[in-house]
């Protein structure tokens, strides 16, 4: 057995090295058939974890710490499935997106990098030991560390790098003492340690401790700001991983985390769907602020987090009312809402990275009217974004409607207290799909319809079909979603009865009938387009159509710059989300004196409030008081020999005097 | 019978705008025109020929279809008094004003299409107030639904059942938001005015300045049969005694044709509000509707003041 299983470490770390040996040209590919080779047999142990019970395996016996096992339960299953869908998709996509890379160890470093934070990701989903899941989650967040590090000739990269490698371990600092705190209590290493803990102590404090541990992954306010500068700055297809699962994976700790709990999970509730509400909200609004199509992204997904947090914490709270109603409903839609994210968001990712491909800009500023030149690409895009805003016909309406469910299933049978929660759960959920609605009709409206705002515009490089085939293939998975929600629904039904709700689910068929309706109209709603078209297509070549330029009544000064701007686009926010967005205005008014005014530009660049008020002021505070020590490093050997003196001197007067 | 609803509703969007052109021209002391002129202006406008900007792609041209189409299935859902819409399930309100949103989002799309500043003016405004007009509509319906324990309209409507004095002042102003969000989201006084002509004041008919031929008269249609829609709504509102069916439709018509002489007067008496202040306007009707949220909850006995 345990042969095999260093047999198993080796075979997997020179298969991870063999890339270094290779061509420049082929390494992509290699990448593609390592990823795959793991997804193959990781992807296996998920479907027998789903089809039977949780399967464990015993994989090395380390002295002092005790067995590593690798388990996967349904859980885990679940979320080994979409890492491995979306990484070798974006695997796939990177042989495109990377063709053009010809520095030898660049691309090492990338093939490394992203073999080993597909393994990585895995690994968290199986191992439930402490150490075992510290080590797959530190290799997890290093290799992300050097994708994010690619393009690290390119100024302000290093230092983004840095705070994404800084946050991840104040997270990983939380998650340790954490587990130590367990193993203090408890004596144990393994996940187990949760139900014994929990059973007998107050479960808030450390379930609050983790949830900021994973949090900080997560990307929930106000430990989100590594998240809008990392995701931009790396490769699209690791944008993608990153944002379409491996943030996810800080929900996974959480909802582990939640697996255990025994007690105050209404209280747990409260504050989790508290922050999940200011989180989407947060996320959406900042998202509209930006013009870079990455970054737009990126806030978008802690939007998305933020929805996923108001149905874990609906399904707390429904745990702790003892309404298995409510809780269903709450972890079925975060779950769902988990699949749904992981399929739209790399898709837009993908698309943004084929314009930016093809453009060399990432700034909505400067794009425009692509949709005439990569109609393909358009058009992939515009399916994710409608799916994002949760629009039906498309998948993100279907978990969107199962949290509306929940919080109409739940509203009559609650007391007041929770009934006003509920309301604002109501109103935020309502604004934030109204607000993502503004943001990615501005997204894909600003980016390719119109006219072109610059050259950039124009001078296009093409896409490769390595690019847009991943993304035909995440297209077809959110067609399966809404073509079959109960399918997916009695999946996700299984594993929340597995690990939360233990008592079963009594409106099940109600809310079977609902999606079935749903995916019913959406099918009739597709009918009705198609026919409408059709008869409008006819009249239209019945009576003739004219082609003429937009600014053709008169006017012949048509300017390019006269369209909407991503900055005139959002607008009405810098007003009305005072507070939550900020911005940096560079403008110099014109003085009475000036006779002769000169040419003048406005520029506006969008910044993240929590970043400049919260987190930028207080580690200038911090630094500030740790520089105060500096007195001490004087330089001089002489007061080095005295530091020494003084501390034995120290030392010996404690020991004299019997204080230690 | 199912088709039911969706028969009346077509029916009633027909002389709807007509009905409005009358009531303002009636006030004003204007001779009205005919008040089947809006349908004489559709068939013209579907049968002339149509011009597309050149830097328009297909989202262009699909957008007009993709609203109007949105509008019919939004209608699939709505039931007549005690006849069910065409689909019923649980939550169907929440499909209700997520497709209509599904529309509105390719009708923004076909605007900034054009690349005409003014029609991105025009996208940007009509976005901003039907964001802020949703929460309104959905504590609205969350509260009927709070209060009947479903949450399908069909449902709702059967179980409701008005008797005590605080849910007339539920019943009231119910009635009172639902008029205004039909307004709102029909373009119409105080956040927009139809019958503008300067394009900087005008909100969703700059942002279908470019369309033509039949899509406009499609577009220009959908106003009339979203107006039926709504009132379709106000009618199950506000019906609560048993009829014999034939009555029960003439009682529907009559709903239609006040409410429609109501937004006439309304848009009569009433300024425009300054585009800087619409949402203030808005937001007033999500406050009337937490009200309501609140009413509810007295009705229920949860809550005494």
């Amino acid at each position: 057995m345990w042969h095999s299983t260093l047999f198993w470490i080796a075979l997997q770390i020179g298969l991870q090295l063999l890339v270094i040996l290779l061509p420049t040209r082929l390494k992509t590919a290699y990448v593609l058939a390592l990823v795959l080779f793991n997804t193959i047999w990781s992807s296996q142990l998920a479907f027998l974890a789903l089809l039977q019970e949780s399967i464990a395996w015993p994989l090395l016996r380390v002295p002092v710490i005790g067995d590593l096992t690798l388990a996967v339960d349904t859980l885990s299953g679940f979320f080994i499935l979409i890492i491995n869908f979306t990484t070798t998709l974006a695997a796939v996509y990177g042989i495109g997106y990377m063709a053009d890379q010809r520095i030898r160890v660049n691309m090492n470093l990338y093939a490394l990098s992203f073999q080993s934070m597909h393994l990585g990701m895995l690994l968290v989903c199986m191992l439930h030991h402490f150490f075992g899941f510290l080590m797959a989650w530190e290799l997890m967040s290093l290799a992300s560390f050097f994708l994010v590090l690619y393009d690290y000739e390119k100024p302000g990269i290093l230092s983004i790098a840095m705070k994404y490698l800084i946050q991840m371990h104040l997270g990983v600092l939380a998650i340790l003492v954490g587990f130590l705190w367990l193993y203090k209590q408890t004596g144990l290493f393994e996940f187990v340690a949760f139900q014994t803990y929990f059973a007998k102590n107050p479960n808030l404090p450390l379930f609050f401790l983790f949830f900021v541990g994973f949090g900080i992954k997560a990307g929930f306010f106000p430990l989100h700001t590594w998240l809008p500068e990392a995701h931009p700055v790396a490769p699209a297809q690791v944008s993608a991983v990153m944002s379409g699962v491996m943030i996810k994976l800080g929900l996974y700790g959480i909802l582990r985390v939640a697996t255990y709990l025994q007690q105050d999970a209404l209280y747990i509730g409260i504050i989790v769907i508290v922050i999940g509400m200011l989180t989407a909200l947060y996320g959406i609004l900042n998202a509209l602020m930006q013009h870079d199509l990455k970054k737009l992204l990126a806030f978008s997904s802690i939007e998305n987090i933020g929805i996923v947090g108001i149905g874990i914490g609906m399904g707390l709270i429904g745990m702790g009312l003892k309404d298995s109603t409510m809780a269903s409903l709450g972890f079925i839609g975060a779950l769902m809402h988990i699949l749904n994210h992981s399929m739209f968001k790399p898709l837009l990712f993908m698309g943004a990275g084929s314009v930016y491909k093809a453009s060399h800009t990432r700034n909505i500023e400067l794009l425009g009217g692509l949709i005439h030149r990569m109609p393909i690409s358009a058009t992939l895009f515009l399916v994710g974004s409608i799916a994002i805003c949760g629009l039906p016909p498309l998948n993100g309406f279907v978990s969107e409607f199962l949290l509306f469910q929940g919080i109409f299933e739940r509203l009559n049978a609650t007391n007041v207290s929770s009934e006003v929660l509920l309301l604002i759960t109501l109103i935020a959920l309502t604004l934030v799909g109204g607000l993502s609605i503004f943001t990615f009709t501005k997204a894909f409206g600003l980016t390719f319809l119109g006219v072109p705002r610059s050259a950039q515009a124009t001078q296009l490089t093409p896409v490769s079909a390595w690019m847009l085939a991943p993304q035909v293939g995440l297209v077809i998975g959110l067609v399966s979603i809404i073509l079959l929600p109960d399918v997916y629904f009695t999946f996700f039904l299984e594993i929340v009865g597995n690990l939360f709700v233990q008592e079963g689910y009594a409106a099940k068929g109600k809310v079977f009938f609902a999606l079935e309706g749903d995916t019913y109209i959406s099918l009739v709603f597709l009918c009705i387009i198609v026919v409408l078209f059709a008869l409008r297509s006819w009249v239209v070549r019945r009576f003739g159509q004219r082609f003429g330029s937009t600014w053709g009544c008169g006017y012949v000064a048509g300017n390019t710059r006269m369209q909407y701007t991503s900055n005139s686009y959002a607008h009405y926010f810098r007003r009305l989300g005072k507070g939550a967005v900020s911005y940096r205005e560079t403008y110099q008014p014109m003085t009475s004196l000036e006779i002769f005014p000169k040419e003048r530009s406005l520029e506006v660049e969008p910044t993240d409030t929590v970043e400049t008020n919260l987190i930028q002021p207080s580690t200038k505070k911090l630094s500030w008081l740790l520089q105060q020590f500096a007195i001490i490093q004087t330089g001089r050997t002489q007061s080095y020999i005295m530091y020494a003196f003084l501390f034995i001197l120290i030392l010996f007067l404690l020991t004299f005097f019997q204080f230690i | 019978m199912q088709i039911l609803t969706l028969v009346l509703i077509l029916l009633a969007s027909l002389f709807f705008i007509g009905v409005i052109n009358q009531t303002k021209s009636f006030v004003s002391g204007r001779k009205s025109p005919n008040p089947w002129q809006p349908l004489k202006d559709w068939w013209r406008l579907a049968r002339k020929s149509s011009i597309y900007s050149r830097d328009t792609s297909f989202i262009f041209q699909i957008a007009p279809t993709i609203s109007f189409a949105s509008i019919l299935c939004a209608i699939l859902v709505i039931p007549f008094d005690n006849h069910k819409g065409l689909l019923s399930f649980e939550g169907d309100f929440v499909f209700f004003a997520y497709i209509l949103a599904t529309g509105k989002f390719f009708l923004i799309l076909g605007a900034l299409d054009t690349g005409s500043s003014f029609e991105g003016m025009g996208a940007n405004r009509e976005a901003l107030y039907s964001l802020l007009v949703e929460p309104a509509l959905f504590i609205l319906l969350g509260s009927l639904a709070m209060v009947t324990d479903h949450s399908s309209f069909y449902d709702i409507f059967t179980a409701m059942h008005f008797n005590t004095s605080v849910s007339f002042l539920i019943g009231g102003l119910s009635a009172y938001v639902l008029v205004q969000v039909a307004m709102i989201e029909n373009s119409r006084l105080p956040i927009d005015d139809p019958k503008t002509h300067l394009e900087l004041t005008m909100v969703h008919e700059v942002m279908v300045l470019d369309h033509s031929g039949f899509d406009l008269a499609m577009l220009q249609y959908a106003n009339a049969l979203k107006f039926s829609m709504y009132g379709m709504l106000i009618f199950n509102f506000l019906h609560n005694i048993e009829l014999w069916l034939p009555f029960k439709i003439l009682m529907y018509f009559g709903v239609q044709y006040v409410f429609a002489v109501l937004i006439g007067l309304l848009e009569s008496f009433r300024a425009r509000a300054a585009m800087q202040r619409n949402p203030e306007v808005i937001f007033v009707l999500t406050a009337m509707s937490i009200l309501i949220f609140f009413g509810a909850l007295i009705l229920m006995n949860k809550f005494s003041i």
